[in-house]
């Protein structure tokens, strides 16, 4: 065989490679977003880039924005946030839009201009008359509700990828540049000392209860931290990988969720482990409690319902496509938004059964 | 396929990527540096290979003007040609694919390096995800330092440069690899050769230019480092080789008479006298064999030897 066509074969066989296995490497900027499910309504990121309103009941899309066929958001991540008839969704291109809630028209937009900011990964949080969103360029910035007025902005160690927390007049914000920040509401000026420095990147929204701070980190600790002083309670240290998800406290517990699909129980107060239990595949979604249950699922797409006081695994429910999106509860119905273009609503206190499913897809 | 990806993963990708973000860790968290370093290291790791292969190459041009001399003694005896030929490659300690099986094993690495710069700078919540699953647990300062820091002397390495700075960087990638190419593509005589590696040297370059202006930072500092090591690598193998035509001399296609070397008639007396575990027989058959030749061919032979001279 002449070499040249052993180079050429070794050039295709290289091609062939790099398309079977690079392909994989190279994920598309789609978004999971988290619904948002007010009185009728569920308000959903689709992964087409559309922002729907659904029919609470029966899935049915009523309307979504943009409103034309071609157009689109560049990856919608975070739940929206919804407040006096106006909600809020930001998405990967760099802009925070505020809609009308009942026709999803455009009221305004941040930046009004051409000009974009980092990339808004998180969802907004809405304060009083304020709208708080951190963004990819290391800020966290507060708008007035009404007209997008920037009011202030805070400038982090690090990307904001989650929704900023509001309790009272603190505003609590994690960022991948291994800090947690509280931040006074009416300024933006920071309340703690000095940030919370974590030994990874913080990538989820943190919960606050009980006077604490709860949120996990890459450098695979579980950090709860005085809520006033931004100084460390206790951390847990036994996980073997990230934590990606936001926790949830029944009040006595707190339960993250990490990247290997490990889901724990801790005392809220000490940190000790209650129990584990292993969803055997890995999961960034955040879980959901319902009653006595907690509820979370996996890249595998099955959705557990585990005894929140055991752990114990109650049922499960398969959705057949990976999930990522956290899960949202209301009045003991679970909607799941899977990365398969598809929005599921599952009654999962009492009688278990899907309420419906529907496609958010333009192609089907 | 799922196979594939799993050895391809455990072998290669996750390696690399491990390496290089604990790279990062211990140098300064600077992902520029890093890149820098591990180009290094990777072609200090795969010199012997890359050795071997300028080597094999510069060799196989060496032997150009004999084979060319054989193409034309034989032209109308396909078999003996090739007999003839594999004897040459044999004496001469030559390998015609061994250029080929040091890249064939330098491929993977350099998919590998490419994966890995990609995925080590997430662009997305995405691919930052799925990161995750990469990195090994018992190296616990893998998982601390992530995501990386991918600014680096104006640039962030992340994602595609902007104007006027990406038209820098794909300039200086595109000049090294064609310095690189213009030093490493042996001259040749052959016509249609020429026109190929011609081809070649102006149509990688461009390449690649184009790949760095669309692609990440990253990339591009990679193979511009990579390119800069290449050529000093092939510096002090073959020195400035076709980079300076003054000092080198395309090869003559009929026989390298220029060069002092024999004509296919003396390149076979050579042989024989060179080839000292050649039995008797073999060598009266050989000798049977070429005075079997054609007439008109010997003629032609001495023609194209008056010719070169």
């Amino acid at each position: 065989m002449k070499p040249f066509f052993l180079l050429l074969l070794v050039a295709c066989s290289s091609l062939l490679l790099v398309g079977c296995i690079g392909s994989k490497q190279f994920a598309a900027t789609a978004g999971w977003a988290g619904p948002l499910v007010s009185d009728e309504t569920v308000y959903l990121g689709s992964r087409e880039g559309k922002m729907l309103a659904l029919d609470a009941a029966t899935g049915e899309r009523r309307v979504s924005f943009p409103a034309g066929e071609k157009e689109h958001l560049l990856g919608i991540y975070g739940t929206p946030a919804l407040a006096g008839g106006v909600l809020f969704v930001g998405d990967y291109q760099g802009k925070l839009y505020a809609l009308d809630a009942a026709g999803l028209t455009k009221r305004w937009q941040y930046p009004a201009d051409e000009r974009k900011i980092g990339q808004i990964v998180g969802g907004p949080t809405v304060a009083g008359n304020l709208v708080i969103f951190g963004s990819s360029d290391k800020k966290v910035r507060a708008l007035l509700r009404n007209n997008g007025a920037q009011e202030w902005e805070f400038a982090t160690e690090g990307m904001v990828w989650s929704a900023p927390i509001v309790v009272s007049d603190t505003v609590y914000v994690a960022s991948l540049g291994h800090h947690v920040y509280a931040l006074s509401l009416a300024d933006g000026k920071p309340k703690w000392p000095k940030p919370f420095e974590a030994g990874g990147a913080v990538v989820a929204s943190p919960l606050v209860a009980d006077g604490k701070v709860f949120f996990g980190s890459f450098d695979r600790v579980f950090y709860a931290v005085n809520a006033a002083t931004g100084k460390e309670v206790w951390r847990f240290g036994e996980g073997k990988a990230w934590y990606w998800s936001t926790p949830v406290t029944d009040g006595k517990r707190v339960y993250p969720v990490a990247t290997d699909g490990k889901v724990y129980a801790l005392d809220i107060n000490s940190g000790a482990k209650r129990w584990e239990f292993d969803l055997g595949k890995s999961t960034i979604s955040a879980p959901v409690l319902v009653g006595n249950n907690m509820v979370v699922t996996s890249d595998a797409g099955l959705i557990y319902i585990l005894s929140a006081e055991t752990g114990a695994q109650v049922s499960s429910f398969d959705v057949a496509a990976q999930v990522r999106a956290p899960l949202i509860a209301r009045d003991g119905v679970v909607y799941i938004n899977a990365m398969n273009h598809r929005v599921w609503a599952l009654r999962v206190s009492g009688r278990q059964e899907k309420v419906w499913e529907i496609s958010t897809s333009t192609k089907e | 396929m799922e196979l594939i990806s799993l050895l391809w993963n455990g072998l290669v990708f996750d390696p690399m990527l491990n390496g290089l973000v604990l790279l990062y860790a211990v140098t300064g968290r600077n992902f520029g540096i890093t890149i820098i370093l591990f180009t290094i290291l990777i072609r200090l790791v795969t010199l012997p290979l890359a050795l071997r292969q300028i080597r094999s190459t510069k060799k196989m041009s060496e032997v150009q003007p004999k084979i060319q001399a054989l193409q034309k003694r034989y032209a109308k005896d396909k078999a003996r040609l090739s007999q003839e030929t594999m004897r040459l490659y044999k004496e001469m300690g030559v390998n015609p694919i061994g250029c080929l099986g040091p890249m064939v094993i330098q491929f993977p690495i350099w998919i590998g390096l490419y994966y890995a710069i990609v995925k080590v700078l997430p662009t997305n919540p995405e691919s930052l995800a799925s990161l995750s699953s990469h990195l090994y647990s018992w190296i616990p300062v893998v998982h601390e330092v992530v995501p990386l820091n991918s600014r680096f002397l104006g640039l962030d390495l992340s994602t595609a440069g902007v104007p006027p700075l990406n038209y820098v960087v794909a300039f200086l990638v595109g000049g090294s690899m064609w310095v690189m190419q213009k030093m490493s593509t042996p001259l040749s005589a052959d016509p249609r050769q020429r026109s190929t590696n011609q081809m070649m040297l102006w149509m990688m370059p461009f390449m690649f230019g184009f790949f760095t202006i669309t692609l990440p930072s990253g990339l591009p500092l990679y193979w511009f480092v990579s390119n800069l090591i290449g050529i000093v690598i092939q510096y002090f193998v073959t020195g400035w080789a076709g980079l300076i035509p003054s000092r080198t001399k395309p090869a003559p296609v009929a026989a390298g008479v220029d060069a002092g070397q024999s004509s296919p008639d003396s390149i076979q007396d050579e042989e024989t006298v060179n080839d000292g575990k050649q039995s008797r027989d073999e060598r009266q058959e050989r000798r049977g064999s070429h005075r079997a030749r054609p007439k008109g061919a010997r003629r032609r032979t001495r023609g194209s030897r008056h010719r070169g001279g």
